[in-house]
């Protein structure tokens, strides 16, 4: 068997497969299992024991068929799961998903007989010590006669695909520079009065368009499509460190933009880290606060207008803003003046500051106090906004707000002066680098002389305050774009090159500003406001 | 004249290490099916010389399409493909009409091995 040449598709199937499994084993464990999610998942080990056996890769078989015998024997009501089958079973699935990725590493994979053994040895026990709650006759043992509905990818029938977010992110640029060319085109056609170009150069305006509608809504996917990976991972936590909680995610079907989506995951898995681990109790320190032994935690997504909100909610310890206050005493970050000045609010905020950690004892989930400053950069870096809400043995709330349309656009750096700004690519139909002696002045007014035409030109380090006089550079570049279809030029000092940018609203008073439509977090931390090139030359019309 | 086949199978990968197997013995696959469903609508459209049919399928018994198989296809050779090796099993897929057995897992010798004793009768 040539393993090399069916390899990535094994790894592909195989991750699918086990990710199912490993989500619907979740469900065992919260005693919602019923016979047709334990059918579900015996279908999936026995295709993945078939792959495996096919590829000859023994250790995969001999641990996925131990799972299918294992499922097979709840699903005909031999025994219960009980909380020690389900870690077998997810046991099983990670090292399942090990030997998966030993297989795409082209590595040789270990014997898997022990877990195996184990697995059988757990199924032999149970059955001779629980009782069988679910009786045969009760059980499907044929195949279902209609399909189920199944957390697996569909069939072929529904047309669904998977697409890399670089591919994604390539058609995002390539259909924003189709507008330039666009644009270029239509100059040119005016220019030479090409009439007969306009009806078909119309047409091709509206086409490129939908395009770039659709291919923004191909950016868009529900939440719920990185929400898997969190309830086993605070189920492993909260065993790890001995709490117990249920863990409950709503607006799952709430759509993000991808780029936003994929941002999103370290910061959730931070946020949830420290509510399992600083936030909740143990069972018996509840009890000992009158609390029910059981934790809450959930995680839920909602819209609110322009803004998309995560929240992540526990009932436990909750924070005490007197600790936090004097920590960040202690830590020198503000004194006692200041501390005081501080509303609730911005107390709790004080968490996000780098290396803060109130946590009494360092373990090695969270506490060393690198969690929350990082939550924080990454949710600004997308234009969202971090807030704490907490009441002190009552439990937390930290609240995301995101923007929905966050617009990661493809821009020009430039500089004007002091000034680092973004032109959006879209709005530029050319750039070019002029010498001294190809501009014109014509009292205050700028021109460019071009194929015998002026064109008007904006001084943009004169126009945000940065110098009244041109720069005495020899070459001037120049960025054209248009208004009402004609050409316009701004003058800039020096072109940067291209990058893709997060772009953030503004709030006000900022809002006020002439000229900047917004504003980005760089990843060196340097903010940097956004052009709005038709706000720049709107002046140059109404003042002719 | 190269033969034809339609593998039906649930399995994307199953159905794509076959193709490339009976591919790499000179027989041409024109057709795949994921389910009985997907299998039932292309008997109305094409002929196949060959079916491969996995006995189990998520929305049917392999057996009941194995009788729409005969009926719609009379001179269409079917295959029979499980990791099941009852003897039962087997048998009565014979009975129905299957002419000839895959045993899964396959490897690229059992599967020219069948189209050999295909080829026989």
């Amino acid at each position: 068997m040539d393993i090399s040449r069916y390899r990535d598709l094994f790894v592909s199937e195989a991750r699918e497969h086990l990710t199912v499994l490993g989500s619907l084993s979740m469900r065992c464990e919260e005693g919602v299992a019923d016979s047709v999610t334990i059918n579900e998942m015996f279908r999936h080990a026995h295709s993945l024991k078939g792959m495996a056996a096919t590829m000859q890769l023994g250790p995969i078989t001999t641990l996925s068929h131990a799972l299918e015998d294992l499922l097979s024997q709840i699903r005909d009501g031999h025994f219960n799961p009980t909380r020690n089958t389900v870690d077998l079973m997810l046991a099983a699935i990670d090292t399942l998903e090990q030997l998966v990725a030993l297989v795409a590493q082209g590595g040789e994979l270990p014997e898997s007989d022990d877990l195996a053994s184990r697995i059988r040895n757990h199924a032999a026990s149970a059955e001779e010590t629980a009782p069988p709650s679910l009786s045969p006759a009760a059980v499907q043992t044929k195949p279902a006669a209609e399909p189920v509905e199944s957390l697996f990818r569909a069939s072929d029938e529904n047309s669904t695909t998977r697409i890399r977010t670089s591919l994604l992110d390539r058609l995002v640029t390539l259909s924003g520079e189709l507008l330039t060319v666009r644009h270029t085109l239509e100059d040119w056609s005016s220019r030479n009065q090409a009439d007969e170009l306009q009806p078909p150069l119309k047409e091709l305006s509206t086409l490129l368009r939908q395009l770039q509608n659709e291919v923004f809504q191909a950016r868009m996917l529900p939440f719920g499509a990185i929400a898997e990976r969190y309830p086993r991972m605070v189920r492993d936590l909260a065993r790890k460190s001995g709490k117990e909680n249920t863990f409950q995610i709503q607006g799952d079907t709430i759509e993000l933009d991808r780029g936003v989506l994929e941002q999103v995951i370290e910061p959730l898995v931070h946020l949830l880290r420290n509510a399992v681990d600083h936030g909740l109790e143990t069972p018996a320190e509840r009890v000992a606060c009158g609390k029910p032994p059981v934790g809450s935690l959930s995680l839920s997504v909602s819209r609110l207008a322009d803004q998309v909100l995560l929240e992540v909610r526990d009932d436990g310890r909750g924070m005490d803003p007197a600790r936090i206050r004097s920590k960040a005493i202690s830590q020198g970050l503000l004194n006692e003046q200041q501390a005081a000045d501080l509303t609730a609010q911005e107390i709790l905020l004080l968490i996000c500051s780098p290396g803060f950690s109130t946590a009494a004892t360092v373990t090695d989930i969270s506490g060393r106090g690198v969690g929350m400053d990082v939550v924080q950069t990454a949710i600004q870096t997308i234009g969202g906004t971090l807030t704490v809400d907490s009441t002190p043995g009552h439990g937390s709330t930290i609240t995301l707000r995101l923007p929905i349309s966050v617009a990661i656009i493809h821009a020009l750096m430039v500089t004007c002066g002091e000034l680092l700004l973004a032109v959006p690519v879209s709005a530029i139909t050319s750039t070019c680098e002029v010498q001294r002696n190809e501009i014109i002045q014509k009292g205050r007014d700028l021109y460019l002389l071009r194929d015998g035409a002026e064109i008007p030109i904006r001084n943009l380090p004169r126009f945000f305050r940065q110098r009244e006089a041109l720069s005495d550079n020899a070459i001037l570049p120049i960025l054209l774009t248009e208004s009402n279809k004609q050409p316009i030029g701004l003058l800039v000092d020096r072109l940067l090159g291209q990058q893709e940018i997060f772009t953030r609203p503004l709030c006000h008073p900022l809002t006020d500003l002439r000229g900047i439509s917004g504003s980005c977090l760089l990843g060196n931390g340097q903010i940097v406001f956004i052009v709005d090139p038709a706000a720049c030359v709107g002046r140059l019309y109404t003042e002719n | 004249m190269p033969q034809t086949v339609m593998i039906v199978d649930d399995a994307l990968f199953i159905r794509t290490v076959l193709r490339n197997m009976l591919g790499d013995c000179g027989y041409h696959t024109i057709a795949e099916a994921g389910t009985a469903l997907e299998a039932q609508r292309y008997l109305h459209t094409i002929s196949p010389d060959l079916i491969f049919l996995d006995i189990i399928l998520p929305d049917a018994n392999g057996i009941e399409i194995l009788d729409d198989i005969r009926c719609s296809l009379p001179a269409t050779k079917v295959i029979i493909c499980s990791s099941i090796s009852q003897e039962q099993t087997i048998q009565k897929a014979l009975q129905h009409g299957a002419a000839a057995y895959l045993q899964k897992p396959f490897t690229q010798e059992t599967v020219a091995a069948v189209l050999r004793q295909l080829e026989a009768s």
